[in-house]
């Protein structure tokens, strides 16, 4: 596996890449919500292991709901939309129909909200990669995974922690909500010549 | 384009499946839809979904399938978000409600153009999770009820622990009431009990005070009939001395009639005396001024001595009067003989006195009782006896039994008093057992104290000195100068006349004289002996004693005092003198006081007593 350097116009196109999907899945989720979707800027870095915990990986190990999109084909990886818990259950409760604040945890009706909005938001991001990359992808079915505790399982995340990676990091929350969440894109270094080849970035080190 | 589809595959799967393309036009219509929504796949396999279910045409809707379809995403319709895509009735439950469905819709593997939707009824688990809330929320209105009553009762808790600590204050200050209440009861009860007992000391007190007053009124009264009588008896001899003085001074009379009339100024001169020394005894006795002395004492002796005294007088009235002993009686005994004798003196006198025919008997015993021994002297008589009545008032001082018996039997009345305090003084009593007409019998009793036995004399005792034999052998009193002080001329005439039968005298009428004539006589003729009146006017006797002794006078002088109290005598040797003689004067004693005191007595005079 060629070990490699992250140049700054790599990175570059790489955050406008997926600034472009995430704003796209923002949009999505803006329209399901009502309201304005706040994104950060994109945070890419490559992941070793061994390295110390990036930010993203740190907020993922604290999140208490997430939704996993694994794809596979000339992109693998996956695609993450993480939620801490009070933001959650305040996005599922916001969307649900009649809007019961006495609902204190995620039943099956607030799971399947989240689930969808997840397909929704993930959707947005693959389809505007996939549009950009000519990628041909396949995707498996998307998941939803609490955790309540420390070591739960974070789906495919767990394989990634022990290969290299390149993490896409953006953090948002919904204006005038108290809802906060990151999206966390991974991608396998085997399929990265590809994804660099097909936004022209000419080198890898 | 056709894609092949396994009909009876799909047809097994427990969800509603559709396979539909871009057109919605339906390509597979399992089973399962058919029951659910009762539209045979027949009717429906090649027509339009969007019209059969126009939502689907609805943009947000195509928009998403256009995503699954060219992007190969699986698009999911939640129940959450949508309730349902295809509105199916619900196969149970109220009219008009529709299924509720969980719907997923991706791309069919191996065809670009055909989707597949597969529909899960949910309906069942959506009513489920309906209850499932509504239990939760009913458990969490329990909870938080069960939360305010833990709260209510750890609020309660708090406040039982509070009234619980007031209570127990409150039962610690009903405690500390109740032994308040309990010392406060007491001490009540305490105070009644001083009350009554204050009360009964009132009590006792006011009868004490109207019993004291009563004696008090009793012995005024008593004291005047006293002073009365005591009157009556000093006038009666005083009116025989007078009278019978004024006889020996009428011219003419004759010697009998003369000695006549001299026994009779004696005898009531004598009878005078006796009334005066009794009241002296009596007044010594109550004013605590009577001492008691124990001295070795033989009781046989000194009875015999009084029966010997006083047999004469039972001679006289032919009466039997004899001494016995019952049983073995004391040698010696530790008492007083002076007032011992007086008591039996008065005893026997009484007896003697009372007793016209018959006989008096003193019989002496020991009644042994170890430290409460005591000696018995009985004095019986066969006299007049006497009545209860006059029994009551017997030892009381100042009356006698009966005041008309002075006047027929004479004395003062206060012998029997005297002799009861006096037997007391000595540690015992006098008790009286009398039957009027037939006799009485008085026994007195003293504590013999340390004894010595068998009654045979074996060592000399002293004993109470018997009356001096009557001097009748001549005594030396010659050429002896006599001083005679006093301020009353009777007494120093009657003083002259003593000494100038025997020897040479001056007189002084006051201290301040003698003490010049002392004076005078120092280089001359000095006095042998000083008769000092003690109370006098001008320089009294104390005074002139002193003058002379710091004068260095040795002269022995003799006071002279009517105080015959104790006391007196102590007082009169301090002032310097050197003997005590009390008025009035006894002849005899003066006499032989004087010899006494004198160095050189002259053999051939003589004193003779009356």
């Amino acid at each position: 596996m060629p070990h490699w350097n992250l140049d700054d116009e790599t990175r570059d196109a790489l955050t406008e890449l997926i600034n472009l999907g995430v704003s796209r899945a923002a949009a999505s989720l803006s329209e399901l919500v009502g309201e304005r979707i706040v994104l950060q800027v994109p945070n890419i870095y490559l992941y070793r292991p061994g390295d110390r915990t990036p930010p993203g990986l740190e907020e993922l190990s604290r999140a208490a709901t997430v939704i996993n999109q694994v794809f596979e084909g000339s992109l693998q990886g996956a695609a993450s939309l993480c939620f801490p818990a009070d933001s959650s259950l305040a996005l599922a409760r916001l969307l649900s129909r009649d809007r019961d604040s006495s609902i204190d945890r995620l039943d099956a009706e607030l799971s399947g909200i989240l689930l969808e909005v997840g397909n929704i938001v993930l959707n947005g991001i693959m389809g505007s990669l996939s549009n950009s990359l000519l990628a041909r992808l396949r995707y498996a079915m998307p998941e939803i995974r609490s955790i309540v505790r420390a070591g739960d399982e974070l789906g495919p995340w767990d394989q990634l922690r022990s290969d290299e990676a390149l993490i896409g990091d953006v953090r948002f929350h919904v204006s005038e909500q108290q809802i906060e969440g990151a999206i966390l894109l991974a991608f396998s270094l085997d399929s990265l010549p590809q994804l660099l080849e097909t936004l022209s970035v000419p080198t890898l080190a | 384009m056709s894609h092949p589809v396994n009909s009876e595959l799909l047809d097994q799967l427990p969800l509603g499946i559709c396979v539909f393309d871009a057109e919605l036009r339906v390509h597979a219509w399992n089973k399962t839809l058919e029951r659910w929504t009762g539209i045979p796949r027949d009717e429906l396999l090649n027509s339009d979904l969007g019209q059969r279910y126009p939502k689907l045409r609805q943009p947000a809707y195509l928009h998403r399938l256009e995503e699954a379809l060219f992007h190969g995403v699986p698009v999911l319709f939640s129940a959450g978000l949508h309730r349902h895509v295809l509105d199916v009735p619900a196969r149970s439950g109220a009219a008009g409600e529709f299924m509720v469905q969980e719907t997923w819709i991706r791309r069919l593997s191996g065809s670009s153009h055909l989707l597949i939707m597969s529909i899960q009824d949910l309906t069942t688990e959506y009513r489920q999770l309906a209850e499932l809330r509504n239990d939760r929320r009913e458990l969490v209105g329990f909870q938080q009820q069960l939360e305010q009553a833990n709260h209510s009762l750890q609020a309660s808790l708090v406040m039982y622990a509070r009234n619980n600590q007031r209570l127990q204050a409150e039962v610690q200050e009903r405690a500390h009431a109740e032994d308040e209440l309990r010392k406060r009861a007491a001490d009540l009860a305490a105070a009644k009990d001083r009350e009554a007992e204050h009360a009964g000391w009132l009590e006792h007190l006011v009868k004490e005070l109207t019993e004291a007053r009563q004696l008090a009124e009793a012995a005024a009264q008593t004291k005047s009939e006293f002073l009365a009588n005591m009157s009556h008896e000093i006038r009666t001899p005083m009116t025989a001395i007078l009278g019978y003085v004024d006889i020996l001074r009428e011219p003419g009379i004759s010697e009998d009639e003369k000695r006549d009339a001299i026994e009779t100024v004696q005898r009531n001169g004598q009878h005078l005396l006796a009334i005066i020394n009794d009241i002296l005894d009596i007044s010594k006795i109550e004013s605590g001024r009577m001492t008691i002395e124990r001295l070795t004492t033989s009781p046989r002796e000194l009875i015999d001595d009084i029966i010997g005294l006083m047999s004469p007088r039972a001679v006289e009235k032919k009466l039997e009067f004899k001494s016995d002993v019952i049983g073995e009686i004391p040698r010696t005994i530790q008492t007083d003989p002076t007032r011992l004798r007086q008591i039996l003196v008065n005893l026997i006198g009484n007896a003697l006195k009372f007793t016209a025919s018959g006989s008096v008997r003193v019989i002496t015993q020991l009644i042994p009782a170890g430290s409460q021994s005591r000696l018995r002297i009985d004095v019986v008589d066969t006299g007049i006896g006497m009545s209860d009545q006059q029994l009551r008032n017997l030892f009381q001082p100042f009356t006698q039994a009966d005041m008309t018996m002075t006047r027929q039997y004479g004395g003062t009345g206060l012998g029997l008093a005297i002799s009861q305090r006096l037997a007391r003084m000595l540690g015992g009593e006098i008790t009286i057992s009398t039957e009027l007409g037939r006799g009485s019998c008085f026994t007195v009793t003293i504590d013999p104290g340390e004894i010595t036995i068998p009654a045979h004399p074996t060592a000399p005792v002293a004993t109470t000195p018997a009356p001096q034999q009557t001097p009748t052998a001549p005594q030396p009193l010659a050429g002896v100068r006599v001083l005679i002080v006093d301020d009353a001329p009777d007494n120093r005439r009657l003083l002259s006349f003593h000494i100038n039968k025997f020897g040479g005298f001056d007189t002084a009428e006051n201290g301040d004289v003698a003490v010049q004539k002392v004076r005078a006589a120092r280089n001359s003729q000095p006095f042998d002996v000083i008769l000092m009146d003690m109370q006098m006017p001008v320089l009294d006797g104390y005074a002139a004693t002193g003058v002379l002794r710091r004068e260095g006078v040795q002269t022995p002088i003799l006071a002279l005092t009517a105080h015959a109290m104790v006391g007196d005598r102590e007082k009169c040797l301090n002032a310097g003198c050197d003997d005590f003689l009390t008025k009035p004067i006894d002849r005899t004693q003066l006499l032989s006081t004087i010899i006494k005191y004198t160095t050189a007595p002259k053999p051939d005079l003589t004193v003779f007593s009356y």
